[in-house]
């Protein structure tokens, strides 16, 4: 089979598809169908998701098949592929790790009227449309690929482990992963390979009108100003787009849009990258976010400024890099083994804004907002149900503070999965030493131990067992039964 | 006018580049699913649905009123034609909960 057109689209190491078209060895379905016969190949952070080994055979980087499906599919979806951020309902309280646990987890439904289960799943199933590359054509033997925009980022998951191809005898190569790729070149590479790929098609085909179509849906497809609306959930964006209270809010958005637009890409501005992390069901807490998000006037002092080293968050074990930020904070700061100190206080000397009082949100645990690389404001939520102390909030709204790249982080049911493990992992490890747990267990885990190490460092039960049990000091099992006697104690 | 089941060899073992057919597959069992498959307009107005225990299937035109199938795993199978296939009696809403979780295809052909 020799092919007629092939090239790459992007660059591998970041995001990439090649395409290539040939001959139909069995010719069959439309004239556009075998005018677009081929293969293609998708490659995310270096490695060839699309790669696969047939019983036999050996190993193949390209899915044999014409890319006609995927080309109508993509130009249906395009837009909210790229730019769709937050899942839908009832996903929150889940530990959802990326986009392919997600389908996952929601296969059993929350607890709803039969009438309301119903429109649920096909809320589901219409999200997996515009997201996973599968849905593009179910006769194609597809990896289980899901794109997912994830701040500026977009996630690419795979799980190829769990949910094989309907192909048997065929197992793509890379099992489970997931990385993040920038989402504008992500989109850029998307509409670029379908536009070529369809420019060429149509130049060696002239006569096939189903391929013009096709290439002229495509050459008119951007992002318009109301688009904006995928960045965030769902009932706060028709509010916005709806309510006289926000038409400000709704003004700013479109003009942001109409500015930033590239191709299907929409960047997020500082409202979206806001909202996109609580989902919001009323103007008055749109706006009451908003304000202070926008508002805080904290002046942080420099020293504190250069503790602040945003990095992006790595997507496996990202709690690892909030351990080590924790440590090497601690050894920045001269705490060595010491407790913390009250960190309402210190943050304030470092020129960071705290509102504690009820601003009339959701329940959220904290939100962070870094307004500028001098101002910093966090709002501790006195609705939240902490399982943990606020002092342990605060710490990790100072995770937030000093790790995200994004400026803003809102703690609760619809956080990054990622940047919210970190965070955390920064917050106990920053209370936690894990110098000062060795030096004040000496090698045994009792509650005696455990209680004299709640009292050195001022932590939770939760907090404290959570923490050994990370380290690897005790089993799961130990954790939960040592909080139970410890609960016990009061 | 009644629809015709034609095999496609991109669907067939042992070349075939898609989703599988089932090995055991006869024609008059395709045909049987073919004439029983429902169209869901608001998902396609090309394509058609059956399902057979716990196969599901897609149907393609290859031509005037003569279709190809194909299996697809439950779980990638769209909520509404899940509902089509409910309200045209082919699934039971048990049953359709439980396909719609599958996750790989199905062992053997019943």
């Amino acid at each position: 089979m020799s092919d007629w057109f092939s090239r790459q689209f992007g660059d591998q190491s970041h995001f990439a598809l090649r395409v290539a078209l040939s001959e139909d060895p069995y010719p069959s379905g439309s004239d556009a169908f075998q005018a677009l016969w081929g293969s293609f190949e998708v490659w995310a952070q270096g490695r060839c998701l699309t790669r696969s080994q047939r019983d036999g055979e050996g190993i193949a980087n390209a899915v044999v098949w014409s890319m006609l499906p995927i080309l109508s599919w993509l130009s249906e979806v395009g837009i909210r592929l790229v730019n769709e951020d937050p899942y839908p309902r009832f996903s929150k309280g889940l530990d959802v790790v990326d986009a392919c646990d997600w389908y996952e987890r929601t296969a059993t439904p929350p607890l709803l009227d039969p009438e309301r289960e119903e429109r649920w799943f096909l809320r589901r199933s219409e999200w997996r449309h515009h997201h996973a590359l599968r849905r593009a054509d179910e006769a194609v033997a597809l990896p289980n690929v899901v794109f997912r925009r994830q701040g500026e980022a977009v996630e690419v998951s795979w799980d190829n482990e769990n949910w094989p191809p309907a192909h048997p005898g065929l197992r793509f190569v890379d099992p489970r992963g997931r990385v993040a790729v920038a989402a504008l070149e992500f989109a850029t590479v998307l509409l670029d390979a379908s536009r070529a790929v369809l420019e060429a098609v149509c130049k060696r085909f002239p006569d096939v009108s189903k391929l013009a179509e096709l290439r002229d849906r495509f050459n008119s497809l951007a992002a318009r100003s109301s688009d904006w609306r995928w960045l965030v959930h769902r009932p706060t964006a028709e509010l916005i787009e709806s309510d006289a209270e926000l038409r400000e809010v709704r003004a700013r958005l479109h003009e942001h849009v109409d500015k930033t637009a590239h191709g299907l890409f929409v960047a997020h501005s500082f409202e979206t990258g806001l909202l996109r992390q609580v989902r919001l069901e009323s103007a008055a807490e749109i706006s009451a976010l908003l304000k202070f998000a926008e508002a805080h006037d904290g002046a942080l002092d420099p020293a504190f400024i250069k503790l602040v080293r945003p990095a992006p968050v790595t997507p496996q074990r990202p709690w690892e890099a909030g351990n080590e930020r924790a440590e090497s904070l601690r050894d920045e700061l001269g705490w060595k083994m010491d407790a913390v100190p009250a960190l309402d206080q210190w943050l304030r000397q470092q020129g960071c804004d705290i509102e504690e009082n009820d601003l009339g949100l959701p329940r959220y645990v904290a939100l962070v907002s870094r307004k500028s690389d001098h101002s910093a404001g966090v709002h501790l939520n006195p609705r939240a149900s902490l399982r943990s102390s606020p002092g342990v909030g605060l710490a990790t709204a100072l995770g937030h503070l000093l790790m995200d790249e994004e400026p803003c982080a809102i703690q609760g049911d619809w956080e990054d999965w990622g940047r919210g493990k970190r965070a955390r992992a920064f917050a106990v490890a920053l209370f936690l030493p894990e110098a000062g747990i060795r030096d004040e267990l000496r090698g045994n885990v009792d509650e005696d131990g455990v209680e004299r190490l709640m009292r050195r460092y001022g932590t939770g039960v939760t907090a404290t067992t959570m923490r050994l049990h990370n380290l690897g000091f005790i089993s799961q099992y130990e954790q939960q039964d040592l909080e139970r006697r410890l609960s016990r104690h009061g | 006018m009644s629809r015709k089941y034609e095999p496609n060899p991109k669907h067939k073992w042992p070349k075939g580049f898609g989703s599988l057919c089932p090995k055991k597959l006869d024609l008059t069992e395709a045909q049987t699913l073919l004439d029983r498959a429902v169209s869901v307009a608001t998902v396609s107005t090309t394509k058609l649905w059956s399902v057979q225990g716990e196969w599901c299937f897609c149907a393609h035109p290859s031509g005037e009123d003569v279709w190809h199938g194909f299996p697809v795993v439950g779980a990638e199978v769209d909520e509404r034609v899940w509902k089509a296939l409910e309200q045209a009696g082919l699934v039971t809403k048990a049953v359709r909960r439980k396909l719609a979780k599958q996750r790989t295809l199905p062992g053997d052909w019943p």
